[in-house]
């Protein structure tokens, strides 16, 4: 059996630990089988760029940040636009079907879910795992690295409370998360923000205003926003995407982050920062808690192949691993419920999120 | 056992997940209609639903029956058509619901299903010599509104029926389809179902042909319309039969569209385009109503019966004027 491996979009924490937890399985459970890595996601997969991975190139990366395998964005979309008489997802299929592939692991995010459908579609075997920081692939409660990057973006919030304190500013961090909140709001209740703002509660300049005010009259010198960097405006709610992106543009800011903190500043006569912790979020070695996560999840993915169940990606419900058909989850995304346990809870203990009035 | 003023909601499991419509006293004052997918082909092995399979139903069912709370639904009919017909642990699959959501499963035979088709679209009888074509996974069912007597022609057999014999992989091949397409002809001049000329109107219902008509409609670029104006042309449908053989962006059109139809959509078109080219109707209507709002009013009227699960409201969860319910509850 030739079993191929890819990572894919955005790298982050846990995915050698996932790489490790299948290639340990193969190498115990199938001992017949061969283990290639796609160089660099779905690009070595076009370009028919792999190499025989032995034995040995599974120790030692369990707790390696990263990919061993690189990684580089394909989107979605581009898949089947035609180039020189082919498509990508055409190409794909071909050195799949040249090579012999039986099945091919695809590591990745909601894209990388979307085009694995694609193949499977088109007759690949291919086993889905959720990787991301953002975790926002349907169907699973959780996604490896999304821990990882939860406890990076929380020491983050709690770093900047002493310089906060220090100064009497009102410290803006923004989270990354694309278009969902769980990472900002996990983070902001964690670090102990006193305002949490989210992509799915679209906020008010004047609800800001209104909380952060109150902490200040309340004789606070400071305070601690977390803010998503998916998030929206109540006015910007309902424009399409590519009018609010411009909107934003013309002020020259691709985040609504530093509109807010300017009017903040200029409404409220406080200091204002803003804080980007950027791709540090991504970065380092993974939490203990995503390295027993990718190590279930792999070894659990790679006993799916073993059993010849394909077409589905791996997940997490109810604290137990289990799997998804991978048109099932394909194109959708997990978006936090407004309803969510967690904001009661934040909001019961007085955090704002921006839209009360 | 009609009351006024209630709210009412019909589940249904079917081969692609499950739906919910809530209405408001009768069928035609639709509240709220929502769907989950779950591809019931991945969850089956040797014939019989996996543990996994039954833990994602009664996921799915948990959630629309939490939304019917959340809306203030008085009563619930749990559903299953052909989904669930064909598999080996029925029995276990139905305890294991009953147990784990308090609902009981009515399974709807293929006639039922046919009228339930025929009671959500009576106004089809307004249109042109209409026939009602329902494709299920077990079941293809035609209701024929035309004539003095109408009558429901059931063929034992279904999209997944027809893609277990004959598909290899995901869609048809050209070799497959024709073999799809003459074993279905066989079986429509056996059982002397009806050639061109008795149908003008085919009006489709059911989720694969909304499945159609959504990928119809990107494939052709035009914006998906409500209720009564989803027209297929002729001519479109055709090209987009064509596409979904071979056309090279077939896969990426289903899988925005349709995902969940992604097993048997190839196989419907053939079916779809078989029924119609012996028909030679002149339109084809998409219907937005189907076994579920069929069902409901075919409860209403008495005319079917199934066990109902009836939601209770503690003191603290009050139903406002609208009838929504204003805190947690079950």
């Amino acid at each position: 059996m030739k079993i191929g491996i890819l990572t894919s979009g955005g790298d982050c924490p846990g995915l050698n630990a996932v790489i490790r937890a299948i290639g340990k399985y193969i190498f115990l459970n199938m001992p017949d089988a061969e283990v290639y890595g796609i160089s660099d996601g779905y690009t070595g997969l076009i370009n028919g760029v792999y190499r025989r991975m032995k034995q040995e190139d599974f120790s030692g990366i369990l707790n390696l940040g990263g990919t061993i395998l690189g990684t580089i964005r394909q989107p979605f979309k581009m898949m089947t636009v035609e180039e020189n008489g082919s498509t990508k997802l055409s190409r794909m299929v071909d050195n799949y079907k040249k090579f012999g592939f039986d099945c091919i692991f695809t590591l990745g995010g909601a894209g990388t879910h979307k085009t694995a459908a694609l193949l499977y579609s088109e007759g690949c075997r291919v086993i889905g795992l959720p990787k991301t920081i953002d975790n926002d692939i349907f169907g699973t409660d959780v996604t490896f690295g999304f821990h990882s990057a939860l406890d990076i973006a929380t020491e983050c919030i709690d770093r900047i409370h002493t310089t906060a304190a220090s100064h009497g500013r009102t410290m803006f961090i923004e989270i990354m998360g694309n278009k969902v909140g769980w990472l900002t709001l996990g983070a902001g209740i964690a670090g102990g923000a006193d305002m949490i703002i989210l992509p799915e509660i679209p906020f008010t300049l004047e609800a800001v205003a209104k909380g952060l005010k109150k902490r200040l009259d309340a004789g606070k010198s400071f305070n601690i926003v977390a803010i998503a960097e998916g998030a929206v405006l109540k006015s910007e709610a309902d424009m399409k995407k590519k009018d609010r992106s411009f909107a934003r543009k013309e002020r020259g800011e691709a985040t609504v982050t530093n509109h807010l903190a300017q009017w903040v500043n200029e409404t409220l006569g406080v200091e204002t920062r803003v804080i980007v912790p950027g791709h540090i979020q991504r970065g380092g070695s993974p939490s203990a808690y995503d390295r027993l996560l990718s190590t279930r999840l792999g070894s659990y993915a790679a006993a799916l192949c073993k059993e010849g169940r394909f077409g589905v990606t791996a997940a997490v419900r109810n604290g137990q691993i289990t799997y998804n058909a991978l048109p099932d989850i394909a194109g959708k995304t997990k978006f936090v419920s407004k309803n969510d346990q967690a904001i009661a809870a934040a909001r019961s203990i007085g955090i704002c999120f921006g839209d009360e009035e | 056992m009609r009351v006024h003023d209630m709210k009412y909601s019909v589940i249904s499991i079917s081969s692609s997940g499950v739906s919910s419509a809530v209405f408001l006293d009768n069928p035609d004052q639709l509240i709220l209609r929502e769907r989950q997918t779950m591809s019931v082909r991945n969850y089956i092995d040797d014939g019989k639903l996996s543990s996994r399979g039954i833990e994602r139903l009664v996921e799915l069912i948990l959630e629309a029956k939490s939304r019917c709370y959340s809306v203030g639904v008085d009563l619930a009919w749990l559903i299953a058509t052909d989904s669930l017909r064909s598999i080996k642990n029925l029995s276990r699959v139905r305890n294991e619901v009953k147990a784990r959501t308090g609902m009981e499963i009515n399974l709807i035979e293929a006639e039922t299903e046919a009228l339930c088709d025929a009671a959500a679209n009576r106004s089809a009888r307004e249109y042109d010599s209409p026939v009602i074509i329902d494709l299920g996974g077990s079941s293809i069912e035609l209701f024929d509104f035309n004539g003095k007597e109408e009558s429901v022609i059931c063929l034992d057999f279904g999209l997944d029926d027809l893609t277990r014999k004959f598909v290899k992989r995901i869609y048809p091949t050209k070799k497959e389809a024709d073999e799809i397409k003459n074993y279905l002809k066989k079986k429509l001049k056996a059982m002397d179902i009806p050639k061109a000329g008795k149908y003008k109107t085919a009006v489709l219902s059911g989720s694969i042909t909304q499945s159609i008509y959504d990928v119809y409609c990107d494939y052709e670029d035009i914006p998906i319309v409500d209720k009564a104006d989803k027209v297929m042309e002729p001519e479109g449908f055709r090209k987009l039969s064509k596409h979904l053989f071979d056309g090279s962006k077939r896969s990426m059109i289903v899988i925005k569209n349709a995902p969940d139809k992604l097993h048997t959509i190839g196989t419907a078109m053939v079916v779809l385009r078989t029924l119609l080219k012996r028909f030679q109707v002149s339109c084809v209507k998409v219907s937005d109503y189907g076994v579920k709002e069929g069902y409901m009013r075919l409860i209403l009227e008495d005319s079917v019966s199934g066990e109902s699960y009836r939601f209770s409201y503690d003191d603290n969860a009050q139903k406002d004027k609208d009838g929504e319910v204003s805190s947690d509850g079950q």
